[in-house]
């Protein structure tokens, strides 16, 4: 439907139909205004002087982590699809033309030579320090604003200011191979971190370096000194409050955070990839 | 168990995180890059690390505050550095 | 002077934005600006989530030097809104990647970006 053809009539019924709708989202969220219970994130406020001083990053990777691990390979399902759907015409649309000549189609063509002299000098540099920003993000996760996903959209947006750049001689010039290894290395580091906590609690990805939850009775099992002072030493820091300074550690937060980071820099990389090169097994971003 | 120094280590940790993570990336770096350019580099990051300031919780020079107006945020800096460092590692390794 | 809650207004930007999003993928023509309309619409319901969290003169919820233990659990904004949304911007990131991947292709098998004509299956 094209907007030229909402004259007259057609055009009212849609008006009325939009406020109809309107009315009804806007109600059902004004029902919902002061009616939320505070629940599990008045818990984890409780908590917050015991782990990881910002809320959010133990409320993602405690009480939703496994959720968090499963929403991790959403972002894969994404790539995988758009690589199959531009890549190579898997789908194979009737009427498309053969695969060869989508391949052939000029890449896009980047003319560095006359490149801005700000652009061509002041490019580099911000690529290096979009890099250690990310990097500041996420190992800071815990303690401050931030986190993995964050800093996997940061380092992936460095990659893509280096590509639009400079194009085919794009210094931050991650390959296929390396950016499928990152993301196994994101999605593995994050799954296997929970083996301690599955081996001595029965829970995976229990936090065994804070250990918040052994106070309660219902808990199963004790986590041994050794693994609360492997996993929670490193991490430990001084929280100077008002009733007094508690030391309080992270526990697995960090290392959760820096798998998260690479498995998005590995998926958001590997669809930017996708869109700017394609993806066959010839050499990438080489012209034919 | 070992004691180990400092007593709150969450405050150096990150730095080194930073670091090993800053070669991981910069050996993903291909082309040279000038003296010019890595002073420049040098330079804006730790300019950047007086702006972006160490994490709140962190309070000893180890964690990078100097006084109470001062702080340097440290993994910033090691980021960089590592990132120039992975950079010069990858040099003659070419492309596969 | 009408005292009018932030959680209101705030209600009242997201369906509106909401709203946009719909009238957009209705009636606009060009698949490019759907899926503009599309990534409007999300941004709405994530706005909308985000302040189902808003507690009256709240804070961050992150703890910050001297922050007082009893008084933080009530004063800070609630995190399950944000930590859902954090799911569902990874979740809109992938499909927005599908349907630019899929515009794409259209695109390259009819010549057109209008949705009439590639319904029609018309070549240009």
């Amino acid at each position: 439907m094209e907007i030229k053809e909402l004259r007259g009539l057609r055009g009212v019924v849609a008006a009325v139909a939009l406020l109809i709708i309107f009315v009804g989202v806007i109600s059902s969220f004004i029902q919902l205004e002061g009616n939320v219970a505070r629940g599990i994130s008045e818990e984890y406020n409780k908590l917050a002087y015991r782990m990881a001083p910002n809320n959010l990053a133990s409320w993602l990777y405690d009480y939703r982590g496994f959720d968090t691990l499963i929403e991790t390979g959403v972002i894969y399902v994404g790539a995988v699809v758009s690589v199959m759907v531009i890549g190579r015409g898997l789908v194979g649309l009737k009427g498309m033309r053969e695969e060869e000549e989508v391949a052939a189609a000029p890449p896009i063509a980047l003319k560095t030579e006359t490149m801005p002299v700000l652009l061509k000098y002041f490019a580099l540099p911000v690529v290096i320090l979009l890099l250690a920003y990310g990097l500041l993000v996420v190992t800071s996760a815990s303690t401050s604003g931030g986190g993995g996903f964050q800093c996997g959209v940061i380092i992936s947006s460095a990659y893509l200011l280096s590509v639009v750049a400079y194009g085919r001689r794009s210094p931050l010039n991650m390959r296929k191979k390396a950016l499928v290894a990152f993301g196994a290395l994101g999605w593995g580091l994050y799954t296997l971190i929970g083996l301690p906590g599955y081996l001595t609690t029965n829970f995976w990805q229990y936090n065994v370096g804070a250990d918040l939850w052994s106070g309660l009775p219902s808990f199963p099992a004790a986590v041994p000194e050794a693994f609360r002072q492997i996993f929670g030493e490193p991490f430990k820091l001084a929280l100077h409050l008002e009733e007094g300074v508690y030391y309080a550690t992270s526990g697995i937060l960090p290392i959760i955070n820096v798998a998260e980071a690479f498995n998005v820099i590995g998926a958001i990389c590997l669809i930017f990839f996708a869109f700017v090169y394609g993806w066959s097994d010839s050499a990438e971003g080489v012209e034919k | 168990m070992i004691v180990i120094f400092p007593e709150v280590l969450g405050e150096v940790t990150p730095t080194l995180v930073a670091f090993v993570l800053g070669v991981i990336l910069g050996t993903q770096m291909e082309g040279k890059i000038s003296s010019r350019t890595t002073a420049l580099v040098l330079f804006m990051g730790l300019l950047a690390s007086i702006l972006f300031e160490a994490p709140i919780h962190f309070w000893s020079v180890l964690g990078g505050v100097l006084t109470e107006q001062i702080s340097f945020a440290f993994p910033f800096i090691s980021a960089t550095i590592g990132i120039l460092l992975g950079k010069s590692i990858k040099k003659g390794g070419g492309s596969e | 002077m009408i005292e009018v809650s932030l959680q209101l207004l705030t209600f009242l930007a997201a369906s509106l934005l909401i709203i946009i999003g719909i009238a957009g993928m209705l009636f606009l023509d060009n698949l490019i600006k759907k899926l503009i309309s599309f990534t409007l619409l999300s941004d709405g319901v994530n706005l909308a989530l985000v302040s189902l969290g808003y507690v009256p003169g709240g804070i961050v919820p992150i703890l910050e030097p001297g922050a007082s233990i009893s008084d933080f659990p009530k004063e800070a904004a609630l995190i399950f809104g944000p930590g859902i949304v954090l799911t569902n911007i990874v979740i809109g990131v992938s499909t927005t990647a599908i349907l630019a991947a899929l515009i794409i292709m259209l695109y390259k098998r009819y010549g057109t970006l209008k949705a009439s004509k590639v319904l029609k299956g018309e070549m240009e």
